[in-house]
């Protein structure tokens, strides 16, 4: 569980581990937003400022992919729901399959729209301390009424120590049953409760001890966090991206390809022999 | 601060946590193995009501975004959240207020948690569905074929398991915050 646990964090010196977390987390759904689009040449776009922010970060090679793995089957289950529907009358067809070439392109673009938000979520994870985020969120919580932030940080800390606790309970419980063959019930019902109900009620048990050895420790909420105001620095990457997004949003599509052609001569007159 | 406050705190931390290893752990019944987050998150309504069931799975999402694998399949990070399947892990706040609150407004009656985990589980569809249908634009028909069909007899076994699992534990809850905040 610790190997688990540290495999999401990756320690780093770059820019984007620097990063205050709060911009981070703000430009997260930035970016989600942006990859909901449906046009390749944007998609092309997103996918090389990913790959460059990946670099900049100096992960270790397939670190990104890796937890990709879990997401296989879902992803494998849209493309074929996508791609799969009713060929049109004179749709062409790919290869014998009943799958038109309209409706695999459409899939392909979802299924990389997909891949993209994943990617940027895995790099969030993988460049952000969880306790600087923490911290983040204590700050990023503050301004907003009647919400106790130094409550949610208690508690986000209670809720992973539990979780480790409760996953040893667990384990015991499940060995308990094995040896009293309780996991061999053929009633669903019967089989959850067998495991449910002694792991809720020695869960409670403990919880009730740790709420006492707090009262006991004489827990407060006025603690003291210093203000740690964000540098300019943090911010302009946020309003560069804000700019674009703005930009690309109330332009004409061709002008976004004329941009790029027109990049791709001047990248020709610099150097005539790559084109 | 008060110690009943203090111990609804932990038992919403408690709760939380207890999501995030149903998500983890998976009981096999038939060729699927079905995991037991949902049924946390009604356990959740019927027992510390709305307020703290929120609250509970509230954390349960930010302890996830932190990137603790508390996610199903032991995942974790922002990728979950707003990936496809973010609305259904939304869809867990929205289920638990709904479940605590018609369970409370009921007092104690099982028609009422009856009510309560069947609204409760169809909150999380309301909310993952549309989520599903918007982030791989899917037709309804396709999503709620690939979203929800497939988990709605799991999901009735979860509640029935929910129902029985919080009447068996109240006494517990009872005799830890008195009688009256139970």
């Amino acid at each position: 569980m610790v190997q688990r646990l540290a495999l999401h964090y990756v320690p780093g010196e770059t820019f984007l581990h620097r990063w205050d977390p709060r911009c981070k987390l703000l430009g997260l759904p930035a970016i989600a937003a942006f990859s909901l689009t449906r046009d390749p040449i944007q998609l092309v776009i997103v996918s090389f400022t990913l790959a460059a922010l990946a670099g900049a970060a100096r992960l270790p090679p397939g670190l990104l992919l890796r937890p990709l793995r879990g997401w296989l089957w879902l992803l494998a289950l849209v493309l074929v729901v996508q791609a799969y529907t009713a060929p049109e009358p004179g749709a062409s067809m790919v290869s014998r399959l009943p799958v038109s070439a309209a409706s695999l392109e459409s899939a392909a673009i979802t299924i990389w729209r997909l891949v993209l938000m994943l990617l940027f979520g895995i790099l969030f994870t993988a460049v952000t301390r969880p306790a600087e985020l923490r911290d983040a969120l204590v700050r990023l919580l503050r301004p907003l009424p009647l919400v106790p932030e130094w409550r949610i940080a208690l508690m986000a800390v209670l809720t992973l120590r539990l979780f480790t606790l409760v996953l040893d309970l667990a384990y015991e419980v499940r060995l308990a049953n094995r040896a009293r063959l309780a996991d061999l019930s053929r009633s669903p019902v019967r089989r959850m409760r067998a495991l449910v109900l002694p792991l809720a009620r020695r869960a409670l048990i403990r919880a009730d001890d740790l709420a006492l050895a707090l009262a006991a420790r004489g827990y407060r909420e006025d603690l003291y966090l210093p203000p740690a105001p964000v540098a300019v620095a943090d911010w302009l990457p946020l309003v560069v991206y804000a700019a674009l997004m703005i930009g690309w949003r109330f332009w004409d599509l061709p002008a976004i390809d004329d941009l790029i052609h027109a990049g791709l001569r001047w990248a020709a007159l610099i150097c005539p022999g790559c084109f | 601060m008060p110690l009943p406050l203090l111990k609804r705190i932990v038992l919403a931390c408690l709760l939380a946590a207890l999501t995030g290893v149903g998500a983890v752990i998976a009981i096999p019944i038939g060729p699927v193995p079905i995991v037991l987050t949902n049924l946390f998150v009604l356990l959740a309504g019927l027992l510390l009501g709305s307020r703290w069931a929120m609250a509970a799975m509230g954390l349960y999402l930010l302890v996830g975004a932190l990137g603790f694998p508390v996610f199903a399949g032991a995942g974790g990070g922002m990728a979950h959240l707003i990936g496809p399947t973010g609305g259904y892990l939304f869809g867990f706040v929205v289920a638990g207020g709904l479940t605590g609150l018609i369970a409370e407004t009921g007092n104690k009656r099982l028609t009422a948690q009856v009510i309560a985990v069947l609204l409760g589980s169809l909150a999380i569809y309301a909310i993952g569905v549309p989520w599903l249908k918007m982030a791989t634009q899917m037709s309804w028909v396709k999503a709620i074929a690939v979203g929800a069909l497939p988990f709605l007899p799991g999901d009735v076994v979860k509640a029935v398991a929910a129902l029985s699992l919080a009447r068996a534990l109240k006494p517990i809850l009872e005799r830890q915050l008195g009688p009256a905040a139970a």
